[in-house]
């Protein structure tokens, strides 16, 4: 676990950290899940001649969960993809806190936007009860895997939240000595 | 200021289908009651599922393809094996606006949000393979694995007849065929297979079940229908006929063209005879239809088979 | 209008050094307040393209890349590329080029090639004073073999958004991967000639006996691609159904034979791997609800027309889309790049008579290049990690890599059809 939870109060740290702990292993389960289904769909097709009907509907639902959550976790190693070409010509100086965050505030303010949507989709597809989306065969609803992404989206803004409060708190002297680790 | 239309399509780029979506285009623009229109052919904008997901919303406007059941499990009698039997039935259950058929399908499509404007059964669904099925006129055991869509129906129909099936994706059929993953698919009208399989040297034979039949339709968005006045509405739903009687007219005499372009491709065509034909289908209407009572309700059944 | 802001939305806020998925997400609020979408759209977009089998082939390479790493799997590998040309010098170097071409005939990423083939070469360098910035470069440089060299995700993906065969897309980039190889041993061989002071190994007395010891320690890690491409190859699974068995297969071989893994530190890694799963469909997820976007607005209509304004001649043609790649590839990660270029520039080069596949190759060599290539460049910011050297002292030797390896490559790649052409014909047409 990263700083995001040694900072927090104590009230608040134990469940995020369960909730982390969740999440990997639900991350781990679910890619172990997706190759051992491809795994069984070869050996039941040439071993028994047989076949796993509709298990693309089960496992593209539950690998929805697998990708967000895990996108969820990234946010809070601070893992996701950018270009860091000005962090390494800033270094730590005064200008890098500020770009910081500039950084955070765009990634909040998007971060909540796309929230935003993702909670449309997900409001409009629940009103639409009976006529709920579902999968063809095993007419799993659609609220199901399309819920992780909001969630995913959920978690990924929470933790840059966090992260933003924090370099805040820093402030770009305490940034500069690098004490800290709050700065991108 | 004139309205731009939206108007999504499914069929490949060189497809008729989509030569019929141009066609639709120039009409409508042709008439000059302030409607241009956009035409985004070859799943451009996303599966048949995701736009009518969009036109519900009312981001496309108009829709060129297959009605997927994923909204509403009643709308799966659009694939109810053996409800038509030849391009006759097919005009008169499935083209024709009033009949029973697209009553239903009217009131399934209104109470989603989207308005039928007409439909296009472009022939029947057959078998691709790469060998001979034996006794594949009778419902003996095949000793053949085919793919088939994610659908009860169809997976119980094609298993009743005799054969192994694997559900797959439509984007996996063509190289699960040529790789030999599976010995044939139940996906395609003739003209379909000549130009995805025939055309690249895959597959032997096409088995002729005339039992699900390949419909598309020709949808709108209720939303964009009330923005339009009376006038644009007559030409827009006017424009749709037209091109759907052409269609139509096209899948009829070509079916038996494609089937000679298939044989020259060195492909063999089984095709049931009447007595087989018969047999088939009423075993069908016996053992899958009660079966479906579950997804599209009674009352749905009643009405289809009442006509 | 819409594509100038769009393009100024995406360049401003990279540069910045804003994650990826949020710079597309800026482009969606951008798209929303110019046209008159219903946003609540975007959601159901994105998932109906993301919702298929094809797909999870790229989280699947990836676990098969994690496991492969911490299982110690490619070791045996780089051992055997030592024991070839590890006496003469500059052959240490040359090995983990090597290396991480055979490794890509394992591995379906970059990522997994640089981690696996990075993290052991780069000690081994160091010890015989090797220059740390250049050798380092040189293993980044040579990472994306793990996707030309097939199988590859990204043409995967590429296969999946342009409707062509996937074996062919794999087959397109294995001469154009040979030829880079070539070209990053003979440049590093060229810049390692001021430093005096590298240590050679010994030419090892008994080849042989040495020879088969280190091949029988590979030969569980040799198989993978025999079941892979076999598998693919063979008509006996898709490219899907083969990196999920290649997961499978690899757990016991890095718990039992390698024994670089426990039960108890699979959970770990299969977690960790789920991270960068995570990131990777994040990006694809935004990219392909904006791209859908894009084509809502005729933007490639518009390209087109913009391109064609310029030059009819397909030399000309194909350098502006080499440009146009190369600057969205110092932008954007490998998979946003080519989820967004395909839509919009193969249209351009089909109609100017450039074979699909032939594409698949341009695009494969580019998006590989893009990998390395600052700003956006995770394959360098990653490198500099597993190899712990600073990113500034490897963007020199980078760039050196960048114009004397891959722009040459790339060139070939373009003007030579029958580069990519030839072998998926040969192998694949009936
Ligand atoms: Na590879
Ligand atoms: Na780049």
């Amino acid at each position: 676990m990263t700083e995001i939870v040694d900072r927090l109060p104590a009230v608040a740290a134990t469940p995020m950290r369960l909730t982390l702990k969740f999440m990997r292993l639900f991350v781990a389960a679910g890619g172990l899940l997706m190759a051992l289904t491809f795994f069984v769909v070869v050996i039941v097709r040439y071993g028994f001649s047989g076949n796993l009907f509709a298990y693309e509907e089960w496992l593209l639902a539950i690998s929805f969960w697998t990708f967000f959550l895990g996108a969820a976790l990234a946010a809070e190693r601070k893992s996701h993809v950018n270009a860091d070409i000005l962090g390494v010509v800033l270094g730590r100086s005064r200008l890098a806190w500020w770009r910081g965050l500039a950084v955070y505030l765009i990634e909040f303010v998007i971060g909540i936007y796309i929230v935003y949507w993702c909670y449309l989709a997900v409001e409009s597809e629940i009103i639409a009860y009976p006529l709920w989306e579902k999968t063809t065969a095993l007419k799993i609803p659609a609220v199901f895997p399309r819920t992780a992404i909001l969630v995913g989206f959920f978690f990924m803004t929470l933790f840059n939240t966090i992260y933003m409060i924090l370099h805040i708190i820093d402030g770009p002297a305490r940034f500069e000595t690098g004490r800290l680790e709050a700065g991108k | 200021a004139d309205i731009r239309l939206k108007f999504a399509g499914t069929f490949p780029v060189d497809h008729p289908g989509t030569k019929m979506m141009e066609q639709i285009k120039s009409d409508i623009e042709a008439a000059d009651v302030g409607l241009k229109m956009s035409v985004f052919p070859a799943n451009q904008l996303g599966s048949g599922e995701a736009l009518m997901e969009d036109t519900i919303r009312g981001n496309i406007d108009f829709t060129a393809a297959f009605i997927y059941s994923h909204k509403d499990p009643r709308l799966e009698f659009l694939s109810m094996p053996f409800l038509v039997n030849n391009f006759d039935e097919m005009d008169s259950v499935m083209r024709n606006m009033d009949s029973r058929f697209n009553q239903i399908l009217q009131e399934r499509l209104n109470e989603l949000g989207l308005v039928l404007l007409a439909n296009n059964p472009e022939g029947f669904t057959g078998i691709v393979a790469n060998k001979k099925p034996e006794n594949w006129n009778t419902l003996d055991a095949k000793e053949m694995n085919i793919r088939v869509w994610s659908s009860n129906v169809i997976k119980a129909m094609v298993e009743g007849m005799g054969y192994q099936a694997t559900t797959m994706a439509w984007g996996d059929i063509f190289p699960a065929i040529q790789s030999g993953i599976v010995d044939g698919a139940i996906c395609c009208t003739k003209s379909a297979t000549y130009s995805i399989f025939a055309q690249s040297d895959v597959g032997k034979y096409y088995v002729q079940y005339n039992s699900v039949s390949e419909l598309t339709s020709y949808y709108g968005s209720q939303k964009t229908w009330n923005k339009l006045s009376d006038k644009q509405r007559e030409v827009v739903q006017a424009a749709f006929t037209k091109a759907s009687d052409d269609f139509f007219a096209y899948n009829r005499s070509n079916d038996a063209e494609f089937g000679k372009k298939l044989e020259e491709k060195g492909y063999e065509i089984l095709a049931l005879d009447a007595e087989e034909q018969a047999a088939m289908a009423s075993w069908v209407r016996e053992n899958i239809w009660p079966t479906m009572v579950e997804t599209i309700g009674q009352e749905t059944l009643d009405r289809l088979t009442s006509q | 209008m819409i594509i100038l802001g769009s393009i100024i939305i995406i360049c401003g806020l990279l540069l910045l050094g804003v994650s990826v998925y949020i710079a597309f997400g800026a482009v969606l609020l951008f798209l929303a307040m110019t046209g008159g979408h219903d946003i609540t759209g975007y959601l159901p977009a994105g998932y109906w393209k993301m919702n298929t089998l094809v797909l999870l082939a790229i989280p699947l390479f990836m676990i098969a890349g994690a496991i492969m790493e911490k299982g110690k799997i490619a070791a045996p590998l780089v051992a055997l590329a030592e024991l070839f040309i590890g006496h003469i010098k500059g052959g240490l170097s040359a090995a983990a080029v090597v290396a991480s071409g055979i490794f890509g005939s394992i591995s379906g990423s970059a990522n997994a090639t640089l981690t696996c083939i990075g993290g052991i070469m780069m000690p081994h360098l160091r010890k015989a004073n090797y220059p740390e910035g250049l050798s380092a470069a040189l293993i980044v440089s040579a990472s994306p073999l793990g996707l030309l060299i097939p199988p590859s995700s990204s043409h995967i993906l590429y296969a999946w958004v342009a409707q062509q065969s996937v074996l062919k897309a794999f087959l397109s980039t294995v001469f154009p991967g040979i030829i880079l190889i070539v070209l990053l041993i003979v440049t590093n061989q060229f810049a390692l000639r001021k430093y005096k002071d590298i240590r050679v190994t010994e030419r090892p007395t008994d080849f042989v006996p040495e020879f088969k010891i280190q091949t029988r320690q590979a030969l569980p890690a040799l198989f993978m691609p025999l079941i892979i491409l076999g598998g693919i190859y063979g008509g006996i699974m898709t490219p899907t159904e083969a990196a999920g068995v290649a997961v499978i297969y690899s757990i016991p071989i890095a718990i039992y034979v390698y024994r670089g893994l426990t039960w108890k530190s699979l959970i770990n890694t299969l977690s960790d791997a789920g991270i960068t799963i995570g990131v990777v469909m994040t990006m694809i997820f935004m990219v392909l609800i904006v791209s859908r976007f894009l084509i809502f607005e005729d933007i490639p209509t518009i390209a087109r027309e913009m391109v064609f304004s310029v030059s009819e001649n397909p030399i000309i043609i194909l350098l502006m889309v080499n440009v146009v790649m190369i600057l969205i590839g110092m932008l954007m990660d490998d998979i946003s790049g080519l989820l967004l270029s395909t839509p919009l520039l193969l249209p351009i080069v089909q109609s100017v008579g450039v074979d699909p596949i032939h594409f698949a190759a341009i695009l494969g060599v580019n998006l590989g290049m893009a990998n390395v290539t600052p700003p956006t460049a995770p394959l360098l910011y990653l490198g500099a990690q597993i190899t712990n050297t600073p990113v500034s002292k490897m963007l020199g030797p980078t760039f050196l890599f960048i114009f004397c390896a891959w722009l040459p490559t790339l060139v070939l790649t373009t003007f030579v059809p029958q580069l990519s052409l030839w072998l998926p014909n040969l192998l694949l047409s009936r």
